[in-house]
């Protein structure tokens, strides 16, 4: 049911997107077919490089926030004399446009992978920390200690009550992010680089009027996003089931 | 078996102490019902005698050992009003839940002896102690459920076998069928006596209702207003324990008794 609606919204696009090109006939909205046969023949020559090495930026950037941010989360749910001294400096920090920092960060990292795994890395990081802290905050006093009662110390509770409490938030803030992560890949890839989906439709196909291989660059860029998004959607079904039990 | 000795404890922030140089004492195998109205310190007293809130002056003993501050003693089993389930564990892993966290990290965090890990992590020796509480606790058919699949009544089973499977020699219970309607509270008393008459664990039992109260405890420590001074007032009520009992006219005699020491 769930698979058969996804492909009946993926027909209905393509068939929109035939209708407008065939309406409107001109070469910058080629028609699906085109950008199809252009896509198969660029992954080999390029373009499957460049979705590699986006994807990798990506998913590097959304490890490291994760692997950072639930800690970090976590210290200031459970204490909350650490988390009333970071409050101010997160409610202040949170709201600035990350992307914007984006020149600062490229003076000290460089203009290399590091300095856009970094931006996009900077806005997932909120985004966790500031919803594990929530649900980690939020969790019954009962809960833990009737699980204390049990014999559970400090990395007990943290195995089998903190981690698998915090879980559903962290992925429901990745797939949040993952929108503006890629859109922010897409900015930093559009200049001074020679790799990326980015680099590929902005610089190299844009650039030299290759109206389908662009389009097959956009295709690639959504299919980014879509393949990381059946990821989390994979990740929550497998280690949080008890959400979509009944 | 469980001993409060000049038992003085003030919450923070409070004046007056709740509990003023107490002194208290259960035997083992004893099933204590502890009545009182809310916010007259039972819990408090549950706290204190599971460790996990210290008093301010006197003592707590179970088992001739004092009450680790602020630690679990590893043999006292709690029981909730609220269950305390784990809300992503099936009932199985739920029931599971204490033994593997000794397995894994020992008693609060202090790895267990070789021979007592090899003894636990034995899967099969695990699993038949599991399986024998699902068992005795008609989950067996649930155990693959999770707590929100199940009815509060099946969940409070589940709570419990979670701490019997941990074999306790002191079991505390705060509440715990308050929150269920009349017949599964029945059943689940009648189940709790049943298995106190077959294991002997020392059980206290914390209620605001008087007919529970009657209908388990052999013996009932009655708590008044605070601040609670020695002697505490108890009740025998040697006809509890048998499923009868409800029926008779003691029942009804000892039920008034409480009523009127509640009032005054």
């Amino acid at each position: 049911m769930r698979k058969r609606g996804i492909l009946l919204a993926a027909l209905a696009l393509l068939i929109a997107w035939e209708i407008a090109a065939l309406i409107l006939n001109r070469d910058i909205l080629p028609a699906p077919a085109d950008v199809l046969i252009a896509f198969v023949v660029q992954v080999p020559r390029g373009l499957g490089w460049h979705f590699v090495v986006s994807a990798w930026r990506v998913i590097a950037s959304i490890a490291l926030s994760v692997v950072l941010a639930t800690p970090a989360g976590l210290v200031l749910g459970q204490y909350p004399r650490v988390n009333h001294f970071f409050a101010p400096l997160i409610y202040l920090t949170y709201p600035i446009p990350k992307i914007v920092l984006l020149p600062i960060v490229i003076l000290f990292l460089g203009i290399g992978d590091a300095s856009k795994i970094a931006i996009i890395f900077l806005i997932l990081f909120f985004q966790v920390l500031v919803v594990v802290r929530d649900a980690s905050a939020a969790l019954r006093p009962e809960l833990l200690y009737s699980v204390r009662s049990l014999g559970a110390g400090r990395r007990a509770l943290l195995r089998f009550v903190y981690l698998p409490a915090t879980l559903p938030a962290v992925l429901t803030a990745v797939r949040v992010s993952i929108g503006t992560a890629i859109a922010v890949l897409f900015f930093t890839e559009s200049f001074a680089t020679n790799a990326g989906l980015g680099y590929y439709v902005i610089v190299d196909t844009f650039a030299r009027i290759a109206f389908p291989e662009m389009y097959a660059g956009v295709v690639a860029m959504s299919l980014l996003g879509l393949a990381l998004y059946f990821v989390v959607d994979f990740l929550e079904r497998k280690l949080c089931t008890y959400l979509f039990a009944k | 078996m469980i001993n409060l000795r000049d038992l003085t404890f003030t919450y923070p922030n409070q004046p007056a102490p709740l509990f003023d140089a107490f002194n208290w004492r259960g035997e083992r195998g004893e099933f204590w019902s502890v009545i009182g109205a809310s916010g007259c310190g039972k819990s408090t007293l549950l706290h204190l005698i599971v460790g996990v809130r210290a008093p301010s002056a006197g003592m707590v003993t179970v088992n001739g050992e004092r009450v680790p501050r602020r630690q679990n003693r590893g043999k006292t089993g709690l029981v909730l009003q609220e269950y305390g389930l784990l809300p992503w564990a099936t009932v199985r892993e739920n029931v599971e839940l204490g033994l593997r966290i000794r397995e894994f990290y020992g008693q609060d965090d202090r790895r267990p002896p070789t021979a007592d890990r090899r003894e636990l992590s034995a899967v099969g020796g695990r699993r038949s102690a599991v399986d024998f509480w699902l068992e005795r606790f008609d989950l067996i058919a649930l155990r693959d459920k999770y707590p929100a699949q199940i009815s509060g009544g099946q969940r409070q089973r589940v709570a419990i076998a979670r701490t019997l499977v941990l074999e306790p020699d002191v079991l505390l219970m705060d509440e715990p069928f308050s929150a269920l309607d009349a017949p599964t509270r029945e059943d689940l008393e009648q189940l709790t006596l049943d298995l106190q008459n077959e294991t002997k664990t020392t059980t206290v039992f914390v209620t605001h209702n008087i007919e529970e109260a009657v209908f388990l405890g052999r013996k009932i420590l009655v708590l008044g207003a605070p601040p609670h001074r020695s002697p505490g007032r108890v009740v025998e009520n040697s006809g509890a324990g048998r499923a009868a009992y409800r029926d008779e006219a003691t029942f009804g005699e000892k039920a008034r008794e409480l009523r009127e020491m509640l009032k005054g």
